[in-house]
């Protein structure tokens, strides 16, 4: 395979990665900012199209970013290939279980909404979890950090 | 890293936000294809805000910094085949996304006169405007320009 159909589906994975997971912080942060849990319901599930977007975007840039990095004779072992590693471990050990938890938050807020459709402290709590905040947060800035050691490789 | 090594990596995260951008709004537009309450369509407003920001952020970083790089490093030109290639497909990108815009503008619009005229319940006429056939295809079409954008800048036909 050339280097840039190599290129072309490490860049096109990436861009998927990201762009998922930005699509989906985005309809979580709007989800935190309704009461109703119909509303919540609505921006969570608005989100689902972006999971599978992530972690095909995530297979396609590290398949083929150790295709790229053998075939352009980078050192595997280097500095910034070895944090974007940690970091990626970390988005994908993170991922699996921000992404449990919010897929039990909207069934919850899918519950609520077809009962009485009210506030609920439960599902407040549930959204506004400091941990998951923190976690989701930590996500988010991972995949940033991945962005700048591709782009800087410091 | 050279000025030109910045401006590269800025022109490269223009297009991680432009791209982040393009496929929020594909969440919201299944998302709204769904939605057939004023109240419903109306929810989406933060997040397309969101969308469109990060799409005019991207656009616009991707294109300046791209013309920026165009004339400033050596090897490449501004009237070559390949740059002036990516610059017809990012006019036509944003001329398609525009285009999705002002579909999906519509549908928001219609959400809140129903609202204002006291029409809460679901509308199919709201759901028409919402499943807009035209606002996909554009928004489908933006969505594969900027893919081949993506092809012309790693291929460089004629480069």
């Amino acid at each position: 395979m050339s280097t840039e159909w190599l290129l072309f589906l490490h860049l096109a994975g990436a861009f998927l990665f990201v762009a998922g997971a930005v699509a989906a912080a985005t309809l979580r942060i709007a989800a935190m900012r309704r009461e109703r849990p119909s509303e919540i319901a609505l921006l969570m599930r608005a989100a689902r199209p972006a999971v599978p977007l992530i972690a095909g975007g995530l297979v396609l840039a590290l398949v083929f970013g150790f295709l790229l990095a053998d075939h352009l004779g980078i050192d595997l072992g280097a500095t910034w290939l070895t944090a974007t590693f940690v970091l990626l471990a970390w988005a994908v050990f993170v991922g699996g279980l921000t992404g449990r938890q919010d897929r039990h938050t909207r069934e919850l807020a899918e519950r609520l909404a077809s009962e009485d459709d009210s506030p609920s402290a439960e599902l407040r709590q549930r959204l506004g979890d400091p941990l998951n905040l923190a976690l989701n947060a930590s996500l988010l800035v991972a995949t940033i950090s991945i962005v700048a050691l591709m782009v800087w490789k410091p | 890293m050279s000025l030109d090594d910045w401006i590269l990596s800025l022109h490269v995260l223009s297009a991680f936000a432009y791209v982040a951008g393009v496929v929020l709004f594909w969440a919201l537009i299944v998302a709204v294809r769904r939605t057939e309450t004023p109240e419903g369509t109306t929810r989406m407003e933060s997040a397309a805000k969101v969308g469109n920001a990060a799409v005019a952020i991207g656009a616009t970083g991707t294109i300046v910094l791209g013309i920026w790089l165009a004339f400033s490093v050596g090897g490449y030109d501004i009237w070559d085949g390949w740059i002036i290639a990516a610059l017809v497909l990012w006019l036509l990108a944003a001329e398609t996304g525009r285009r999705t815009g002002a579909e999906y503008t519509a549908g928001m619009k219609k959400a809140q006169e129903l609202h204002a005229a006291g029409q809460t319940g679901p509308s199919a006429e709201l759901l028409a405007v919402n499943r807009t056939r035209r606002g996909l295809v554009m928004h489908a079409l933006s969505s594969l320009l900027i893919l081949l954008i993506l092809v012309d800048m790693i291929w460089k036909p004629g480069a």
